[in-house]
């Protein structure tokens, strides 16, 4: 229990299916996290209220909630609100503006390579 | 006796003058050495030789056998007069005659000239290219008139000089032209106006009239010549008509109008498009300043504008936004040309105002259109790419089951990638009409064929997809991928906007046609929507993906079967139906285009 709760852990809100397969080969073998992917936002928000997470990777366009509105529901909360967002996403940033603002938020652009996600996890979590 | 003029004869039986008056003897006068004493009693044969043997002669002797008188008119020369016209009168008087000359050459003469000067003002009026008509000026009746004036009111002569002059006119205005007949007649002068007159058949006839008054031995006429002016009214109302068409021109044309001058930036003038699409009146924007005609935040640019129209004399295609009197604004495309005076200097503008609101609303679409096609674009190309990088970590770690799911997935997002392909040229030959080729389908075996692709939504939504395909309703002849892409857009939809509950498709053979129903229990259409469903881009929830083309789509795919498209629902949280009828196999209707 205890070699888990040092790994990191990061919730992955993805409703594409392939796309998550995708994030867990990435993670495959990197052993200092533990990732938790849900497909359907409106769910992935229970969980952070159920749970401690210490990043969260978003997508934007999903359904039935879409990523920025998850968002704004998580900037609601105080809590909530501290923890660390990455949006991986098609979109440019310049497409969200309303969350480009946030200081709290990185942007990565689809397609992403695991080191892309892996420099901004690390620069973000240490 | 003596007295008078009449020449007064008396002869016997043999025609021996008997008695003779002073009348006779002045007229024979021109023959010498007689006198009333050496007359008396000698032959009248001897006394007018050149009578004796004539005509005359004859008819004296004939009188005086028979009593019966007789009278003619005889000219005689010489004469103290020259030739002189007599009329007489010859009758038996007891045995012998009675001969009463009159001297008529004087009345004759005046006859004559009256008659010539009559057939001269005859061929004057006659010879006038306009009617002519005199009326006394005392009692206000029509005394004469010509041929054109016959012509003109369609009356004989004889009809007209039964008239009095106000019975030409209108018989409505009988008041008015009395006025103007009386007021003449006493001013006397020429007198020229444009009137009317009606014709026996009643039609009412423009004439301008020339009048003028006419004194014929100390009586007041009134000359008219009334000239027939319908060619010229004519014309005249051609022209009007012509001048209204351009003014309507002007004042309908689709665009507005406006004409600025160069030195105040007032407005001039305007056309009733304008007033109409800013909501101010034609005299309200007259005078008002061309600048507060724009929306604040374009002003200073106008106002830029204005200033290179002023030195050029020109714009071209500037957009900007004018504001309407409640405030809200129309897009406006500007193109000005100028009016200059004499010396070339920039008089006014006459600038055209074009609404674009239509085309801005467009491109707003397309970029709407252009981004989420985008999306629908690069997300399978990413996918792929990231695939890919996923393919090469599986083979460096020989992970050869992961390697053949990536594969798939690869596979997979391609297949995606040409889907939106294939999505997106069909949204841009929808404009131009695609070829459908039509055969018999299954609708079952469509059906199934489009329920794997949601298969998996269903489920994760937690909805519960129900079928029900009548036996007959099942052979339909149409375009099979128009008819793939019918069902994927019907039930792409029902899923994109039910939460939970049901989606039921069935169909039914009615009338020759397979009627198809997508009914679902999802968030409905309210009222306002439902009529705008079928518009090209209109989105009812614009945060969700889509090109807000597929009912659009699905329309012109029904259309090109000659199949109807509705839309029913009850409202918001109602639900919503779509019903589809497409020509069944050996239905009346399949033959048709």
């Amino acid at each position: 229990m205890s070699a888990q709760s040092d790994r990191k852990q990061v919730l992955i809100v993805e409703d594409n299916k392939d796309m998550g397969r995708i994030y867990e080969d990435m993670f495959r073998g990197e052993g200092q996290y533990l990732i938790e992917i849900q497909d359907d936002a409106r769910v992935a928000f229970k969980r952070l209220e159920a749970k401690e997470y210490d990043l969260i990777i978003l997508d934007i366009i999903m359904e039935p909630m879409a990523g920025d509105i998850f968002y704004a529901c998580v900037k609601q909360d105080t809590r909530l609100q501290k923890i660390p967002v990455i949006v991986v996403s098609v979109l440019h940033p310049d497409d969200l503006e309303y969350m480009k603002k946030e200081n709290r938020i990185e942007f990565l652009r689809k397609p992403i390579k695991k080191e892309q996600l892996f420099d901004k996890i690390e620069k973000i979590l240490t | 006796m003596d007295a008078t003029t009449e020449m007064f004869l008396l002869l016997d039986s043999k025609l021996n003058i008997i008695e003779v008056n002073k009348a006779l003897l002045d007229a024979w006068a021109a023959k010498p050495g007689l006198t009333k004493e050496n007359i008396i009693g000698s032959s009248f044969l001897e006394i007018a030789p050149e009578f004796k043997g004539t005509d005359r002669h004859k008819k004296y002797l004939e009188v005086l056998k028979t009593g019966n008188s007789f009278s003619t008119e005889e000219v005689v020369s010489p004469s103290r007069f020259g030739s002189t016209r007599l009329f007489v009168k010859v009758f038996k008087v007891g045995d012998g005659l009675g001969i009463i000359a009159e001297d008529i050459t004087e009345s004759k003469k005046a006859e004559e000239d009256l008659k010539e000067s009559e057939e001269r003002y005859r061929t004057l009026m006659e010879g006038a290219s306009d009617a002519i008509f005199i009326a006394d000026t005392e009692t206000g009746m029509l005394v004469d008139a010509n041929k054109r004036a016959e012509e003109l009111i369609g009356r004989s002569l004889e009809e007209i000089c039964k008239m009095r002059h106000f019975e030409l006119h209108p018989p409505e205005e009988k008041e008015r032209y009395r006025e103007i007949f009386e007021e003449h007649s006493l001013k006397g002068g020429g007198f020229s106006q444009d009137l009317e007159v009606v014709n026996g058949k009643g039609r009412r006839i423009p004439v301008s009239i020339n009048a003028g008054i006419v004194e014929v031995r100390g009586k007041r006429y009134i000359q008219g010549i009334f000239r027939d002016i319908t060619e010229r009214k004519k014309a005249e109302e051609a022209l009007r008509m012509s001048e209204a068409k351009y003014q309507d021109l002007y004042d309908n044309a689709p665009d507005m109008f406006v004409s600025v001058d160069a030195k105040t930036a007032r407005i001039l003038n305007c056309n009733q498009t304008l007033a109409r699409a800013t909501g101010y009146t034609k005299d309200e924007l007259i005078g008002k300043p061309v600048f507060d005609m724009y929306h604040p935040d374009c002003v200073d640019e106008v106002k830029k504008a204005f200033n290179e129209f002023v030195v050029t004399g020109e714009l071209k295609n500037r957009e900007f936004q004018i504001i309407k009197k409640d405030g809200t604004k129309i897009d406006v495309s500007l193109n000005v040309s100028s009016v200059r005076g004499e010396n070339g200097d920039i008089l006014y503008s006459r600038s055209v105002w074009r609404d674009i609101s239509e085309r801005k609303k467009i491109d707003h679409m397309k970029d709407n259109l252009v981004r989420d096609t985008s999306h629908a674009l690069k997300n399978p190309i990413a996918m792929t790419e990231m695939a890919l990088d996923m393919l090469e970590r599986n083979m460096d770690r020989g992970d050869m089951e992961s390697v053949k799911t990536t594969e798939e997935m690869i596979h997979r997002n391609l297949e995606g990638l040409r889907d939106s392909v294939d999505k997106v040229l069909r949204v841009s030959s929808m404009e131009g009409g695609t070829i459908t080729e039509k055969r018999p389908l299954s609708l079952k075996t469509m059906v199934d064929r489009v329920e794997q692709d949601f298969e998996h939504k269903m489920k994760k939504k937690g909805l519960e997809f129900r079928k029900d395909i009548a036996e007959g309703a099942d052979l339909i002849v149409a375009d099979e991928s128009d008819m793939i892409n019918l069902l994927n857009n019907l039930i792409d939809n029902a899923l994109k906007f039910t939460e939970k509950g049901t989606i039921s498709l069935r169909a039914r053979a009615e009338k020759g046609m397979a009627e198809i129903s997508v009914e679902d229990t999802g968030s409905g259409i309210n009222k306002e929507d439902i009529g705008k469903v079928f518009d090209k881009f209109f989105r009812k929830r614009p945060d969700l993906t889509g090109t807000g083309l597929g009912l659009t789509i699905c329309r012109d795919a029904v259309l090109r079967h000659n199949g109807t498209i509705d839309v029913f629902s009850e409202g918001e949280g109602k639900g919503t139906k779509v019903t589809v009828k497409i020509p069944l196999k050996g239905g009346r209707n399949e033959r048709a285009k």
